[in-house]
């Protein structure tokens, strides 16, 4: 049974649609990579499976369940999300806020036990932020933060990651690694994830499927070879671009090219 | 502004090479809360001691002692100490403590259920709206001298309080957000409203304005046991649920949405903090009117002391408040005896600069 089951999901705010019809399964384990122009839906996606959305229409269900009427505490249990602009309590030190990652595990009355610290350390450690754990959150540089949130989700032992461009506000070594964190512990625990990325050559690296969604529809859905064709990504981003291969792994790389230039023939456009 | 973080941080970033990692996150949060309530019991007895006849400190303790069944039989001292001390001082300081705790406690949960270190009972309008509902129900013609016997009061502040912070809260709100500056204006205006409802009802009042005045002045001189047990359960029942949210208040810091991606049911959550903080904040201004700065000022004095932790913050702001409190009515009533001083005068006026002092310091207001 697939994990996460989304059919023809319709959302809309106030009249404007942000998605229109959107079906996809995702089986356990899985890495699914979501991509598209702003606007296409992709947070929307994200939210409407971590069951901040009400549907016009259609269904999310997560192991069989609607995610609307799954309780919070039940569906944080099993799903955690890194936002793609996190809430942070800038006075806070960053363990505290990974250590919110525990809440759903705890009960009302519950206080984090040695197994919650240790997690919380691990998850730290993960995404190499356990350096900072006392440091207050307004101390800390946007990749740091970032990886801070990371770290959060992993805490609360998830089923599925849901990560709205985490890699958005990072360098190329910082997007590494924390991608890098994730695959590991996909790995070792099964987690499932499913990721949007603005850069659509970073999805391509690290995703073995794709979704392209486009004006809240999704277009495409296949590996990254199948998605990403010169045709299409000119469809959809309005750009002209150049698909090639990674010279060492033969993924996909998108290369977009400048309005009226030919091969080879840049300088001469540039000055006739 | 951007870039002096930044490079702050990446200065500090070289430090945590050398420095350790912490051993434990477990929170060390009882040595700070252990030493607030040694200060609070230390104000308490000073207090106790201080006032028109003094009590030496010796005597008070073996009086209290005696009182609690602990010591002989035999009084040492005159017998007005008694009357003084146990009807007249004890339920006075207590009470203040209860109101000071109230204030801190409410204050602390407004700011993070509104995730603004400037919301407190009296800016956001909660007093103002008491003050209100208490006036109406001191000199509406069929309560009139009722009123203050039956413990109507503190109900109708408590409707007082309950309607202008959900005002407040509605206007503020828009869609899935709520604004800071527009919460804050829409407190402003709500309380101006209630305030000035509040001065006609006493233009109109005639011969009662004196009652009213000096109680929205803020007073503990009609201090009382029954005045305390009165308003004890509504205390008690608001500062529990308050302290049993602590955990849900440091979750809702992360912001609505994520806070309900965290397990949070943040409706439920948000509904039990306004009623319980207006609760808390309508039966501290119904015994003592209206006390500035308390609820502001704690809240940020406990977090400088390290307490970011909401288990630490909220039981921090109570002892904390009630402590200040204490003492900003013990300076009331003794430092221009026989005259008495409104205790929010006393308040407002350690308070302001103290504030003032904060924000000078910003990094350390870090919310």
């Amino acid at each position: 049974m697939a994990l996460v089951e989304v059919w023809d999901l319709w959302v809309a705010y106030g009249h404007r649609p942000a998605l229109a019809g959107v079906s996809l399964a995702l089986e356990p384990g899985e890495l699914l990579g979501v991509i598209g122009p702003n606007g296409s839906g992709k947070t929307t996606l994200v939210r409407a499976i971590s069951g901040l959305v009400r549907p016009r229409q259609g269904s999310v269900r997560f192991r069989g369940r609607e995610v609307m009427a799954t309780p919070p505490g039940e569906l944080a249990r099993r799903v955690a999300v890194v936002p793609q602009m996190p809430v942070l309590p800038e006075g806070v030190p960053a363990y505290q806020v990974v250590l919110l990652g525990r809440n759903p595990h705890l009960g009302f009355l519950g206080r984090e036990g040695p197994r919650d610290f240790r997690l919380v350390r691990r998850a730290m450690e993960a995404t190499g932020v356990w350096e900072l754990a006392m440091r207050p959150m307004a101390d800390l540089s946007g990749g740091e933060r970032q990886r801070v949130v990371v770290a959060r989700a992993l805490a609360q032992e998830p089923e599925l990651l849901l990560l709205d461009e985490p890699t958005a506000h990072l360098d190329i070594g910082h997007q590494a690694s924390v991608l890098e964190a994730v695959l590991a512990l996909r790995e070792s625990t099964g987690l499932t994830v499913l990721a949007v990325f603005h850069d659509l050559n970073l999805a391509a690296q690290y995703c073995p499927r794709l979704a392209l969604l486009a004006a809240g529809r999704l277009v495409a859905d296949g590996t990254p070879e199948e998605v990403l064709t010169g045709q299409r990504v000119a469809q959809v981003y309005g750009v002209e671009a150049a698909l090639a291969t990674h010279p060492r792994n033969g993924a996909p790389v998108v290369l977009p090219m400048r309005r009226d230039s030919r091969d080879g023939q840049r300088d001469a456009h540039v000055s006739p | 502004m951007k870039a002096t973080a930044e490079d702050a941080a990446a200065v500090t970033g070289d430090q945590t090479l050398i420095a350790a990692p912490p051993l434990s996150l477990a929170p060390r949060r009882w040595p700070l809360l252990l030493g607030a309530a040694l200060a609070l019991t230390g104000v308490a007895l000073v207090a106790a001691a201080q006032g028109s006849v003094a009590i030496p400190p010796a005597t008070l303790v073996q009086m209290l002692l005696q009182r609690a069944g602990v010591g002989g039989v035999e009084t040492a001292w005159p017998a007005a100490y008694e009357t003084i001390l146990f009807q007249i001082r004890l339920p006075r300081i207590l009470l203040a403590g209860l109101v000071g705790a109230a204030l801190g406690g409410a204050g602390a949960a407004y700011q993070g259920l509104f995730r603004n270190p400037l919301a407190d009972p009296y800016l956001i309008g909660v007093a103002a709206g008491a003050g209100l509902g208490a006036t109406v129900a001191l000199l509406l013609p069929p309560l009139r001298g009722v009123s203050t016997m039956t413990g109507l009061v503190p109900l109708a502040a408590f409707a007082g309080a309950m309607a202008t912070a959900l005002l407040a809260y509605g206007i503020a709100r828009t869609g899935r957000t709520l604004p800071v500056a527009t919460l804050l204006l829409a407190g402003i205006a709500i309380s101006s409203l209630a305030s000035s409802l509040t001065s006609l009802l006493m233009a109109l009042s005639g011969e009662e304005l004196r009652v009213i005045f000096s109680w929205l002045m803020g007073s503990f001189a009609l201090s009382s046991w029954e005045r305390l047990l009165g308003t004890l359960p509504y205390m008690a029942a608001s500062g529990t649920v308050i302290l049993l949210l602590a955990r849900a208040l440091n979750v809702l810091q992360v912001g609505e949405e994520e806070a309900r991606q965290l397990g949070l049911d943040v409706e439920w959550t948000k509904l039990l903090l306004v009623a319980s903080a207006s609760l808390a904040t309508a039966a501290a201004v119904s015994v003592s009117g209206l006390i500035g700065f308390v609820g502001l000022v704690m809240p940020h004095v406990v977090r400088l002391l390290g307490g970011h932790d909401y288990r630490t913050m909220l039981p921090g702001a109570m002892l904390a408040g009630a402590a200040f409190l204490i003492l900003a009515d013990t300076i009331a009533r003794t430092i221009l005896a026989p005259m008495e001083l409104p205790v929010g005068v006393v308040t407002a006026f350690s308070g302001a600069p103290f504030f003032l002092y904060l924000l000078r310091r910003r990094r350390q207001l870090l919310f």
